[in-house]
């Protein structure tokens, strides 16, 4: 077992032994050990991140194991995004009602899901077939659909109701495309599935262009790509705040992955333009229904929901275009997505004791009467708006440009205008929600509002240094990674 | 194989009541295990355990969704779960 193995495995394993602690132990101890695993099992795969990333051009390929550039890159984000979660989740259960499982057995429901939920989300971009990943990527569902419903209030049953049937039936269809294209292998068994033999050993033809197209649309369904996005808003409103912050920064791009990993391998049987013209497709497609949610005036969570329905456009416009520049921008778009999309979910839990109204109305100056979280919510929406010098500015600038770089100036043209109107509806919430008038009693508590302080100092950090990264990246080994791919 | 993932499909489309919509489910991936049976090859064995697993596990957590929403709404019919939009 190589290094970067052994890592993997702790990756993985430490929030798997998490849940299980979790669910063993004395109630007392529940709230201590979840954290402590949930740290250590983020700190983990930042190191397998950093490890991947550090010497892009080594692959280490097998049939059920991936560690590349990639599938790095992802898992740092995974491990990042649950190494915060960690630090939010004791200020949501203090605030939380008992929900579910009842007072007693709540905080313990609720860590152990959780647990397992970033155990099989980290596991996700590690996955060396496509079996494994449809598997992996159907437990992320069990797992979460059982935290967004955590709450137990009416809302969040819908929400989780149509999260679990909308994404299971959606995978259904991904299964019935891996059946087809197991059917056309020769050899025909669902093992031999594995990145590379799927470019190597898949004929090209009209039963595997269909196969593919089911794959990608099942896939479609757990990203939240348009048009079949109608579960993303709901699920990622009502689920705990931290939870939601998984979904939308870890999850969603971490199903992508597979998506562009599928696309990826079926290049040769199905045709490089086929695919890529899929991608963007459900990018621009993803740009069109997000952007005129933002002009509106929604529920803070609902607003964070619609731009996450954005972004993963943009990512899958990135993807689509494929140039080493495009790639370069995905790179710096899914970490800085991640990292201010988090923030603003963090952000909700003293939000919402702050101003009840939020749970369903869009507040106005916040910053008037709570300035820090006034200005953690500026900071999370002015980097989702793409206000410079964020890095996502930088990173939709790269990824248009490898647009139009990669020969598809319609869609790069189509993808800068969408994206300059979705700034304006993004850039109004911003001075509405911060700056706007109000009639709210002078600084009213805002609970927990320590650790999204805490959070908020570091995330303007990471989101600096990735602006810097972004002049940097495009000539580097990781893009020349990225660009490569496992091939 | 495939006519019963479409009546799945339509099941889960057109039946308001929560359990007729976890049969649907269940019904599409009955279709697909058909599907994987009937490949030459057959489907390897850690696969099979694994979708075993998942589909035993998406169906708990339906049941305890299922169970919630009766208890919350006095019945299972999702025509009530329509609060959500914009």
């Amino acid at each position: 077992m190589t290094s970067r193995e052994t890592i993997a495995l702790l990756a993985v394993g430490l929030p798997s032994l998490t849940a299980i602690l979790v669910a063993v132990a004395p109630r007392r101890a529940v709230q201590p050990v979840a954290l402590t695993g949930l740290g250590l099992a983020g700190l983990a795969a930042i190191v397998l991140s950093i490890v991947a990333l550090a010497d892009p051009g080594q692959l280490e390929v097998s049939d059920w194991v991936v560690i590349d550039a990639a599938g790095g890159l992802m898992v740092g984000v995974v491990g990042l995004v649950a190494l915060a979660s960690a630090i939010a989740s004791p200020a949501y259960l203090d605030t939380a009602p008992s929900g579910l499982f009842g007072a007693t057995n709540g905080p313990r429901a609720y860590y152990a899901a959780l647990a397992a939920f970033v155990a099989v989300l980290t596991a996700v971009p590690l996955a060396g077939n496509l079996g494994a990943a449809w598997l992996l990527v159907e437990a992320t569902t069990a797992a979460s659909a059982i935290l967004v419903g955590l709450s137990g209030k009416p809302r969040a049953l819908e929400a989780g109701w149509k999260y679990l049937l909308l994404t299971s039936l959606g995978l259904g269809f991904s299964l019935l495309g891996i059946v087809l294209l197991a059917s056309v292998t020769p050899g025909g068994t669902l093992e031999l599935l594995s990145w590379r033999s799927l470019s190597a050993d898949v004929p090209a033809g009209e039963t595997t262009l269909v196969a593919f197209l089911l794959v990608l649309v099942g896939l479609a369904a757990k990203i939240g790509w348009a048009p079949v996005h109608n579960w993303l808003p709901d699920a990622h409103s009502e689920a705990p705040p931290p939870v939601s912050a998984l979904l939308s920064a870890a999850l969603l791009p971490a199903v992508l992955l597979v998506a562009w990993r599928v696309e990826r391998a079926l290049e040769p049987a199905v045709g490089a333009d086929t695919g890529r013209v899929v991608l963007m497709g459900f990018g621009l497609l993803s740009l069109a229904v997000a952007v005129p949610f933002l002009w509106r005036p929604l529920a803070w969570k609902r607003l964070l929901a619609y731009s996450s329905l954005e972004h993963m456009g943009v990512i899958a416009l990135g993807v689509g275009f494929a140039t080493p520049i495009a790639l370069a921008g995905v790179a710096v778009h899914i970490v800085g997505h991640a990292v201010a999309k988090a923030l603003g979910f963090y952000a909700a839990t003293p939000l919402l004791g702050h101003e009840p109204r939020s749970a369903g109305h869009a507040v106005t100056g916040i910053a008037r009467t709570q300035p820090a979280l006034g200005t953690t919510m500026g900071l999370s929406l002015g980097t989702l708006a793409g206000l410079p010098p964020s890095p996502l500015f930088l990173s939709e600038i790269l990824i248009i440009a490898g647009g139009f770089e990669a020969g598809h100036p319609w869609a790069a043209t189509g993808a800068a205008a969408l994206l300059a109107l979705g700034f304006v509806g993004l850039a109004h919430a911003l001075v509405e929600t911060t700056g706007g008038s109000t009639r709210r009693r002078e600084r009213a508590e805002a609970p927990g509002l320590g650790a999204v302080m805490a959070l908020s100092a570091a995330a303007s950090l990471i989101l600096l240094v990735l602006a810097g990264a972004a002049f940097w990246l495009p000539d580097t080994d990781i893009v020349e990674a990225l660009v490569k791919g496992l091939g | 194989m495939l006519a019963l993932v479409a009546f799945g499909t339509a099941v889960v489309a057109t039946r308001r009541a929560t359990l007729h919509q976890l049969l649907g489910i269940v019904m599409v991936e009955n279709g697909l295990v058909l599907g994987a049976i009937a490949l030459p090859g057959g489907a390897s064995l850690a696969i099979e355990l694994g979708v075993a697993l998942d589909l035993t596990l998406i169906a708990i957590v339906a049941m305890v969704f299922h169970e919630r929403i009766f208890a919350e709404f006095g019945s299972g019919d999702t025509a009530m779960l329509e609060t959500l939009r914009d």
